[in-house]
Protein backbone atom coordinates (compact mmCIF):
# COMPACT_ATOMS: atom_id res chain seq x y z
CA UNK A 1 0.00 0.00 0.00
CA UNK A 2 1.59 3.31 -1.12
CA UNK A 3 0.82 6.54 0.70
CA UNK A 4 1.58 10.07 -0.41
CA UNK A 5 4.31 12.15 1.19
CA UNK A 6 2.72 14.13 3.98
CA UNK A 7 5.37 16.32 5.56
CA UNK A 8 5.04 20.00 4.67
CA UNK A 9 7.42 22.94 5.04
CA UNK A 10 5.28 24.13 7.94
CA UNK A 11 5.77 20.75 9.65
CA UNK A 12 9.51 21.16 9.23
CA UNK A 13 9.23 24.65 10.70
CA UNK A 14 7.49 23.19 13.76
CA UNK A 15 10.34 20.69 14.08
CA UNK A 16 12.76 23.63 13.82
CA UNK A 17 11.01 25.31 16.77
CA UNK A 18 11.12 22.10 18.80
CA UNK A 19 14.85 21.79 18.03
CA UNK A 20 15.54 24.74 20.36
CA UNK A 21 15.13 22.20 23.18
CA UNK A 22 17.52 19.70 21.60
CA UNK A 23 19.76 19.48 24.67
CA UNK A 24 17.01 19.40 27.25
CA UNK A 25 17.22 16.20 29.33
CA UNK A 26 20.86 15.62 28.31
CA UNK A 27 22.00 12.44 30.08
CA UNK A 28 25.10 10.27 30.18
CA UNK A 29 23.41 7.15 28.74
CA UNK A 30 21.74 8.42 25.61
CA UNK A 31 23.22 11.96 25.49
CA UNK A 32 20.89 14.22 23.44
CA UNK A 33 18.52 11.46 22.27
CA UNK A 34 15.56 12.61 24.41
CA UNK A 35 15.60 16.16 23.05
CA UNK A 36 16.19 14.74 19.58
CA UNK A 37 13.18 12.39 19.86
CA UNK A 38 10.93 15.15 21.16
CA UNK A 39 11.72 17.22 18.05
CA UNK A 40 9.75 14.62 16.07
CA UNK A 41 6.55 15.12 18.04
CA UNK A 42 5.13 17.78 15.65
CA UNK A 43 5.31 15.21 12.82
CA UNK A 44 4.92 11.86 14.58
CA UNK A 45 1.18 11.82 13.94
CA UNK A 46 1.83 12.06 10.21
CA UNK A 47 4.56 9.44 10.18
CA UNK A 48 2.93 6.79 12.32
CA UNK A 49 -0.63 5.60 11.93
CA UNK A 50 -0.86 3.21 14.84
CA UNK A 51 0.18 3.35 18.50
CA UNK A 52 2.47 0.39 17.81
CA UNK A 53 4.25 2.33 15.04
CA UNK A 54 4.60 5.33 17.37
CA UNK A 55 6.08 3.12 20.08
CA UNK A 56 8.66 1.64 17.71
CA UNK A 57 9.41 5.09 16.30
CA UNK A 58 10.17 6.59 19.71
CA UNK A 59 12.14 3.55 20.86
CA UNK A 60 14.26 3.84 17.73
CA UNK A 61 15.11 7.48 18.36
CA UNK A 62 15.54 7.27 22.13
CA UNK A 63 18.65 5.16 21.55
CA UNK A 64 22.06 6.78 21.99
CA UNK A 65 22.59 9.82 19.81
CA UNK A 66 24.87 12.82 19.99
CA UNK A 67 25.78 15.74 17.76
CA UNK A 68 26.33 19.45 18.01
CA UNK A 69 22.92 20.88 19.06
CA UNK A 70 22.60 23.11 15.98
CA UNK A 71 23.95 20.63 13.44
CA UNK A 72 21.82 17.78 14.80
CA UNK A 73 19.14 19.37 12.61
CA UNK A 74 20.72 17.61 9.60
CA UNK A 75 20.13 14.27 11.33
CA UNK A 76 16.59 15.40 12.13
CA UNK A 77 15.81 16.16 8.48
CA UNK A 78 17.34 12.88 7.29
CA UNK A 79 15.45 10.88 9.91
CA UNK A 80 12.13 12.54 9.09
CA UNK A 81 12.53 11.75 5.39
CA UNK A 82 13.62 8.16 6.01
CA UNK A 83 10.76 7.63 8.44
CA UNK A 84 8.42 9.09 5.85
CA UNK A 85 9.80 6.75 3.18
CA UNK A 86 9.26 3.85 5.55
CA UNK A 87 5.67 4.96 6.16
CA UNK A 88 5.03 5.43 2.41
CA UNK A 89 6.37 2.10 1.24
CA UNK A 90 5.72 0.05 4.36
CA UNK A 91 9.31 -1.12 3.88
CA UNK A 92 11.51 -2.08 6.78
CA UNK A 93 14.28 0.51 6.71
CA UNK A 94 14.50 1.01 10.46
CA UNK A 95 18.04 -0.38 10.48
CA UNK A 96 19.04 2.08 7.77
CA UNK A 97 17.83 4.96 9.94
CA UNK A 98 19.89 3.69 12.88
CA UNK A 99 22.95 3.27 10.68
CA UNK A 100 22.55 6.72 9.11
CA UNK A 101 22.26 8.37 12.51
CA UNK A 102 25.33 6.52 13.81
CA UNK A 103 27.30 7.67 10.79
CA UNK A 104 26.25 11.28 11.31
CA UNK A 105 27.33 11.52 14.97
CA UNK A 106 31.02 12.28 14.37
CA UNK A 107 30.82 14.65 11.38
CA UNK A 108 27.95 16.69 12.83
CA UNK A 109 29.69 16.96 16.21
CA UNK A 110 33.04 17.95 14.70
CA UNK A 111 31.47 20.43 12.27
CA UNK A 112 29.38 22.22 14.88
CA UNK A 113 32.09 22.30 17.52
CA UNK A 114 34.60 23.69 15.07
CA UNK A 115 32.29 26.19 13.42
CA UNK A 116 30.22 27.43 16.34
CA UNK A 117 31.99 26.75 19.64
CA UNK A 118 35.52 27.40 18.34
CA UNK A 119 34.89 30.17 15.79
CA UNK A 120 31.52 31.94 15.58
CA UNK A 121 30.84 32.13 19.33
CA UNK A 122 34.24 33.62 20.30
CA UNK A 123 34.17 35.89 17.23
CA UNK A 124 30.71 37.24 18.07
CA UNK A 125 31.47 37.73 21.76
CA UNK A 126 34.84 39.36 21.13
CA UNK A 127 33.16 41.72 18.65
CA UNK A 128 30.63 42.54 21.36
CA UNK A 129 33.38 43.16 23.91
CA UNK A 130 35.29 45.43 21.55
CA UNK A 131 32.19 47.43 20.68
CA UNK A 132 31.16 47.75 24.34
CA UNK A 133 34.67 48.91 25.20
CA UNK A 134 35.03 51.42 22.38
CA UNK A 135 31.56 52.85 21.89
CA UNK A 136 30.59 55.78 24.11
CA UNK A 137 27.26 56.03 25.93
CA UNK A 138 24.73 53.41 26.92
CA UNK A 139 22.49 53.56 23.82
CA UNK A 140 25.42 52.69 21.56
CA UNK A 141 26.56 49.97 23.92
CA UNK A 142 23.06 48.47 23.80
CA UNK A 143 23.22 48.63 20.03
CA UNK A 144 26.52 46.74 20.29
CA UNK A 145 24.80 44.01 22.29
CA UNK A 146 22.05 43.80 19.65
CA UNK A 147 24.64 43.47 16.88
CA UNK A 148 26.48 40.78 18.86
CA UNK A 149 23.23 38.87 19.26
CA UNK A 150 22.64 39.03 15.51
CA UNK A 151 26.22 38.14 14.53
CA UNK A 152 25.83 34.90 16.46
CA UNK A 153 22.21 34.04 15.91
CA UNK A 154 21.84 34.68 12.18
CA UNK A 155 24.15 31.74 11.32
CA UNK A 156 22.74 29.82 14.30
CA UNK A 157 19.10 30.03 13.12
CA UNK A 158 20.13 29.59 9.50
CA UNK A 159 21.98 26.30 10.04
CA UNK A 160 19.37 24.97 12.41
CA UNK A 161 16.64 25.45 9.82
CA UNK A 162 18.76 24.75 6.72
CA UNK A 163 19.93 21.48 8.27
CA UNK A 164 16.38 20.18 8.67
CA UNK A 165 15.42 21.16 5.11
CA UNK A 166 18.60 19.83 3.46
CA UNK A 167 18.49 16.65 5.51
CA UNK A 168 14.87 16.14 4.52
CA UNK A 169 15.43 16.90 0.81
CA UNK A 170 18.66 14.94 0.39
CA UNK A 171 18.66 12.09 2.91
CA UNK A 172 20.67 9.64 0.82
CA UNK A 173 23.46 12.02 -0.20
CA UNK A 174 23.56 14.09 2.97
CA UNK A 175 27.33 13.58 3.13
CA UNK A 176 27.64 16.11 0.27
CA UNK A 177 25.95 18.74 2.41
CA UNK A 178 27.92 18.25 5.60
CA UNK A 179 31.41 18.24 4.16
CA UNK A 180 33.89 20.34 6.08
CA UNK A 181 34.78 22.27 2.89
CA UNK A 182 31.19 23.46 2.47
CA UNK A 183 31.44 25.46 5.70
CA UNK A 184 35.01 26.57 5.19
CA UNK A 185 34.15 29.97 3.74
CA UNK A 186 31.87 30.81 6.66
CA UNK A 187 34.43 29.50 9.13
CA UNK A 188 37.20 31.54 7.51
CA UNK A 189 35.05 34.66 7.52
CA UNK A 190 34.37 34.34 11.25
CA UNK A 191 37.96 33.35 11.86
CA UNK A 192 39.11 36.66 10.35
CA UNK A 193 36.44 38.49 12.37
CA UNK A 194 37.81 36.76 15.49
CA UNK A 195 41.41 37.74 14.73
CA UNK A 196 40.54 41.36 13.86
CA UNK A 197 38.34 41.69 16.97
CA UNK A 198 41.08 40.22 19.14
CA UNK A 199 43.69 42.59 17.74
CA UNK A 200 41.46 45.63 18.17
CA UNK A 201 40.66 44.49 21.69
CA UNK A 202 44.32 44.04 22.61
CA UNK A 203 45.37 47.37 21.14
CA UNK A 204 42.48 49.42 22.52
CA UNK A 205 42.44 47.83 25.97
CA UNK A 206 46.24 47.91 26.19
CA UNK A 207 46.33 51.54 25.13
CA UNK A 208 43.68 52.55 27.67
CA UNK A 209 45.68 50.88 30.43
CA UNK A 210 48.87 52.54 29.23
CA UNK A 211 47.20 55.93 29.16
CA UNK A 212 45.74 55.65 32.67
CA UNK A 213 48.32 53.65 34.61
CA UNK A 214 51.19 52.11 32.60
CA UNK A 215 52.00 49.62 35.37
CA UNK A 216 48.58 48.03 34.83
CA UNK A 217 49.51 47.31 31.22
CA UNK A 218 52.50 45.36 32.53
CA UNK A 219 50.23 43.46 34.93
CA UNK A 220 47.83 42.71 32.07
CA UNK A 221 50.53 41.39 29.72
CA UNK A 222 52.35 39.43 32.42
CA UNK A 223 49.16 37.87 33.83
CA UNK A 224 48.25 36.70 30.33
CA UNK A 225 51.72 35.19 29.76
CA UNK A 226 51.80 33.65 33.24
CA UNK A 227 48.33 32.10 32.89
CA UNK A 228 49.14 30.87 29.39
CA UNK A 229 52.40 29.27 30.56
CA UNK A 230 50.68 27.83 33.66
CA UNK A 231 47.92 26.32 31.48
CA UNK A 232 50.61 24.56 29.41
CA UNK A 233 51.71 22.80 32.62
CA UNK A 234 48.30 22.19 34.19
CA UNK A 235 44.95 21.59 32.51
CA UNK A 236 43.15 22.57 35.70
CA UNK A 237 41.35 25.83 34.93
CA UNK A 238 40.65 26.62 38.59
CA UNK A 239 44.25 26.09 39.62
CA UNK A 240 45.57 28.21 36.75
CA UNK A 241 43.13 31.06 37.40
CA UNK A 242 43.53 31.10 41.17
CA UNK A 243 47.30 30.55 41.00
CA UNK A 244 47.75 33.42 38.54
CA UNK A 245 45.53 35.72 40.53
CA UNK A 246 47.30 35.06 43.84
CA UNK A 247 50.72 35.41 42.22
CA UNK A 248 49.84 38.85 40.86
CA UNK A 249 48.19 39.84 44.10
CA UNK A 250 51.52 39.18 45.82
CA UNK A 251 53.29 41.10 43.04
CA UNK A 252 50.87 44.01 43.55
CA UNK A 253 51.62 44.10 47.27
CA UNK A 254 55.32 44.32 46.43
CA UNK A 255 55.20 46.78 43.53
CA UNK A 256 52.04 48.87 43.81
CA UNK B 1 16.72 41.35 51.50
CA UNK B 2 15.68 37.69 51.18
CA UNK B 3 12.96 38.62 48.68
CA UNK B 4 15.50 40.51 46.61
CA UNK B 5 17.94 37.58 46.65
CA UNK B 6 15.13 35.21 45.71
CA UNK B 7 14.13 37.41 42.79
CA UNK B 8 17.75 37.57 41.59
CA UNK B 9 17.99 33.78 41.92
CA UNK B 10 14.86 33.34 39.79
CA UNK B 11 16.32 35.59 37.08
CA UNK B 12 19.68 33.79 37.18
CA UNK B 13 17.88 30.46 36.98
CA UNK B 14 15.76 31.59 34.05
CA UNK B 15 18.76 32.92 32.12
CA UNK B 16 20.76 29.78 32.85
CA UNK B 17 18.23 27.70 30.90
CA UNK B 18 19.83 29.24 27.81
CA UNK B 19 23.21 27.60 28.57
CA UNK B 20 22.23 24.15 27.27
CA UNK B 21 18.59 23.36 28.03
CA UNK B 22 16.64 25.76 25.86
CA UNK B 23 17.26 28.17 22.98
CA UNK B 24 21.05 28.52 23.32
CA UNK B 25 20.94 32.01 21.81
CA UNK B 26 23.79 33.42 23.93
CA UNK B 27 21.72 35.48 26.39
CA UNK B 28 23.28 33.53 29.27
CA UNK B 29 26.73 34.83 28.29
CA UNK B 30 28.10 37.37 30.78
CA UNK B 31 28.01 40.38 28.43
CA UNK B 32 24.25 39.87 28.05
CA UNK B 33 23.23 38.37 31.38
CA UNK B 34 25.33 40.66 33.59
CA UNK B 35 24.03 43.70 31.71
CA UNK B 36 20.48 42.49 32.26
CA UNK B 37 21.13 41.96 35.97
CA UNK B 38 22.74 45.38 36.15
CA UNK B 39 19.63 46.88 34.64
CA UNK B 40 17.37 45.05 37.10
CA UNK B 41 19.55 46.07 40.05
CA UNK B 42 19.70 49.69 38.95
CA UNK B 43 23.23 49.97 37.55
CA UNK B 44 23.48 48.95 33.90
CA UNK B 45 26.92 50.51 33.43
CA UNK B 46 28.52 48.37 36.17
CA UNK B 47 26.61 45.27 35.02
CA UNK B 48 27.92 45.71 31.49
CA UNK B 49 31.44 46.36 32.73
CA UNK B 50 31.38 43.18 34.84
CA UNK B 51 30.07 41.19 31.89
CA UNK B 52 33.01 42.54 29.91
CA UNK B 53 35.49 41.52 32.63
CA UNK B 54 34.11 37.98 33.13
CA UNK B 55 33.28 37.13 29.52
CA UNK B 56 36.72 36.01 28.38
CA UNK B 57 37.24 33.68 31.35
CA UNK B 58 34.76 31.08 30.12
CA UNK B 59 35.09 31.49 26.39
CA UNK B 60 37.79 28.86 26.06
CA UNK B 61 35.69 26.17 27.71
CA UNK B 62 34.11 24.23 24.87
CA UNK B 63 31.20 21.94 25.86
CA UNK B 64 32.11 19.29 23.27
CA UNK B 65 30.63 15.83 23.80
CA UNK B 66 30.11 14.85 27.42
CA UNK B 67 32.76 17.25 28.73
CA UNK B 68 31.41 19.29 31.65
CA UNK B 69 32.73 22.83 31.65
CA UNK B 70 32.87 25.23 34.63
CA UNK B 71 29.48 26.90 34.99
CA UNK B 72 30.97 30.30 34.38
CA UNK B 73 27.82 31.97 33.14
CA UNK B 74 25.89 31.21 36.34
CA UNK B 75 28.88 32.19 38.48
CA UNK B 76 29.31 35.48 36.58
CA UNK B 77 25.65 36.36 37.11
CA UNK B 78 25.96 35.67 40.84
CA UNK B 79 29.16 37.74 40.98
CA UNK B 80 27.44 40.67 39.30
CA UNK B 81 24.54 40.46 41.73
CA UNK B 82 26.90 40.35 44.73
CA UNK B 83 28.97 43.29 43.53
CA UNK B 84 25.90 45.40 42.83
CA UNK B 85 24.25 44.54 46.14
CA UNK B 86 27.42 45.48 48.01
CA UNK B 87 28.40 48.53 46.01
CA UNK B 88 27.33 50.88 48.82
CA UNK B 89 30.23 49.57 50.93
CA UNK B 90 32.75 51.00 48.47
CA UNK B 91 36.21 49.40 48.02
CA UNK B 92 35.32 48.39 44.47
CA UNK B 93 38.62 46.67 43.63
CA UNK B 94 38.57 44.66 46.86
CA UNK B 95 34.97 43.61 46.22
CA UNK B 96 35.83 42.46 42.69
CA UNK B 97 38.89 40.53 43.94
CA UNK B 98 36.98 38.69 46.67
CA UNK B 99 34.07 37.99 44.34
CA UNK B 100 36.46 36.73 41.63
CA UNK B 101 37.79 34.06 44.00
CA UNK B 102 34.20 33.20 44.86
CA UNK B 103 33.34 33.02 41.15
CA UNK B 104 35.90 30.26 40.66
CA UNK B 105 34.40 28.27 43.52
CA UNK B 106 30.84 28.86 42.31
CA UNK B 107 31.66 27.86 38.75
CA UNK B 108 33.11 24.62 40.11
CA UNK B 109 30.05 23.96 42.29
CA UNK B 110 27.86 24.79 39.29
CA UNK B 111 29.64 22.15 37.22
CA UNK B 112 28.97 19.59 39.99
CA UNK B 113 25.30 20.60 39.90
CA UNK B 114 25.27 20.01 36.14
CA UNK B 115 26.90 16.63 36.63
CA UNK B 116 24.21 15.50 39.09
CA UNK B 117 21.46 16.97 36.93
CA UNK B 118 22.68 14.93 33.99
CA UNK B 119 22.79 11.82 36.17
CA UNK B 120 19.25 12.59 37.30
CA UNK B 121 18.21 12.78 33.64
CA UNK B 122 19.19 9.13 33.35
CA UNK B 123 16.19 8.40 35.62
CA UNK B 124 14.03 10.57 33.37
CA UNK B 125 15.19 8.43 30.43
CA UNK B 126 14.10 5.27 32.27
CA UNK B 127 10.68 6.78 33.00
CA UNK B 128 10.39 7.92 29.41
CA UNK B 129 11.16 4.45 28.06
CA UNK B 130 8.40 3.07 30.31
CA UNK B 131 5.95 5.65 28.99
CA UNK B 132 6.96 4.86 25.41
CA UNK B 133 6.07 1.21 26.08
CA UNK B 134 2.56 2.46 26.86
CA UNK B 135 2.71 4.94 23.90
CA UNK B 136 1.82 7.85 26.15
CA UNK B 137 3.30 10.69 24.13
CA UNK B 138 1.87 13.45 26.36
CA UNK B 139 3.72 11.99 29.36
CA UNK B 140 6.98 12.14 27.41
CA UNK B 141 6.55 15.89 26.94
CA UNK B 142 5.59 16.25 30.60
CA UNK B 143 8.74 14.40 31.63
CA UNK B 144 10.85 16.74 29.51
CA UNK B 145 9.17 19.75 31.10
CA UNK B 146 9.63 18.19 34.55
CA UNK B 147 13.34 17.77 33.91
CA UNK B 148 13.61 21.42 32.88
CA UNK B 149 11.67 22.53 35.98
CA UNK B 150 14.03 20.47 38.16
CA UNK B 151 17.03 22.23 36.58
CA UNK B 152 15.38 25.61 37.03
CA UNK B 153 14.67 24.91 40.71
CA UNK B 154 18.10 23.42 41.33
CA UNK B 155 19.87 26.50 39.90
CA UNK B 156 17.48 28.78 41.76
CA UNK B 157 18.16 27.09 45.12
CA UNK B 158 21.89 26.98 44.39
CA UNK B 159 21.93 30.68 43.50
CA UNK B 160 19.84 31.68 46.48
CA UNK B 161 22.00 29.72 48.95
CA UNK B 162 25.22 31.02 47.39
CA UNK B 163 24.01 34.62 47.48
CA UNK B 164 22.65 34.26 51.01
CA UNK B 165 25.84 32.67 52.35
CA UNK B 166 27.97 35.24 50.55
CA UNK B 167 26.01 38.06 52.11
CA UNK B 168 26.85 36.65 55.54
CA UNK B 169 30.60 37.15 55.13
CA UNK B 170 31.19 39.37 52.11
CA UNK B 171 30.30 42.80 53.58
CA UNK B 172 32.46 42.30 56.66
CA UNK B 173 35.32 40.81 54.62
CA UNK B 174 35.30 43.74 52.20
CA UNK B 175 35.18 46.23 55.07
CA UNK B 176 38.09 44.43 56.71
CA UNK B 177 40.30 44.03 53.63
CA UNK B 178 39.35 47.22 51.78
CA UNK B 179 41.40 49.72 53.80
CA UNK B 180 44.46 47.42 53.68
CA UNK B 181 44.65 46.27 50.06
CA UNK B 182 42.37 48.49 47.96
CA UNK B 183 45.20 50.42 46.33
CA UNK B 184 47.12 47.22 45.48
CA UNK B 185 44.02 45.56 44.05
CA UNK B 186 43.73 48.18 41.34
CA UNK B 187 45.35 45.43 39.21
CA UNK B 188 42.35 43.09 39.59
CA UNK B 189 40.54 43.89 36.32
CA UNK B 190 43.58 43.73 34.01
CA UNK B 191 44.67 40.48 35.67
CA UNK B 192 41.22 38.84 35.31
CA UNK B 193 41.13 39.89 31.64
CA UNK B 194 44.70 38.62 31.21
CA UNK B 195 43.70 35.23 32.67
CA UNK B 196 40.65 35.20 30.38
CA UNK B 197 42.80 35.94 27.37
CA UNK B 198 45.07 33.02 28.23
CA UNK B 199 42.07 30.72 28.66
CA UNK B 200 40.91 31.35 25.07
CA UNK B 201 44.24 30.08 23.75
CA UNK B 202 42.83 26.56 22.99
CA UNK B 203 40.11 27.98 20.75
CA UNK B 204 42.54 30.29 19.00
CA UNK B 205 44.79 27.31 18.38
CA UNK B 206 41.79 25.38 17.11
CA UNK B 207 40.69 28.23 14.85
CA UNK B 208 44.22 28.47 13.41
CA UNK B 209 44.29 24.74 12.74
CA UNK B 210 42.95 24.26 9.21
CA UNK B 211 43.55 20.54 8.90
CA UNK B 212 40.24 18.70 8.79
CA UNK B 213 39.61 15.82 11.13
CA UNK B 214 41.80 17.08 13.94
CA UNK B 215 40.32 16.22 17.30
CA UNK B 216 39.27 19.28 19.18
CA UNK B 217 40.76 20.23 22.53
CA UNK B 218 38.03 20.54 25.08
CA UNK B 219 39.92 21.98 27.98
Amino acid sequence: MEKKAKITRFDLFKVFLASFFMQAVWNFRSLISIGFSICFLPVIGKLCDTPEAKRKFLQRHLKFFNAHPYFASYALGVSIRLEEMMAENDSQIAETIDRFKDLLISPLGALGDRLFWATIKPAALLCGMVMIFLLPGLPLKFLALGITFLIYNIPHFYYRYRGIVEGYEHPMDIHRFIRQQRFERVRKFFFYVLIVALLIFLISYGYSLYKNQPILLIFFILSFLYAWFFSRISNNFYLVSLGTFLFFFCAAILFL
Amino acid sequence: MDEKLLLISVIISFLSLDITIAFQVLISSPIFSCTLLGWLLGDIQTGMELGFVFQLLWLGKIPAGAYIVPEGNIASMMATALILINKEIGWTHTTLAVVFIEVLLLSYLGSILTLYYRKFNGKILDLMLKEVEKTRVTFIVLLEVASMVVYFLAVMIFSFLALKLSQLFLPSLITLLGPIVESQLVMVKPVIIGIGLASIYPILKEAFSHSAGNKMETN
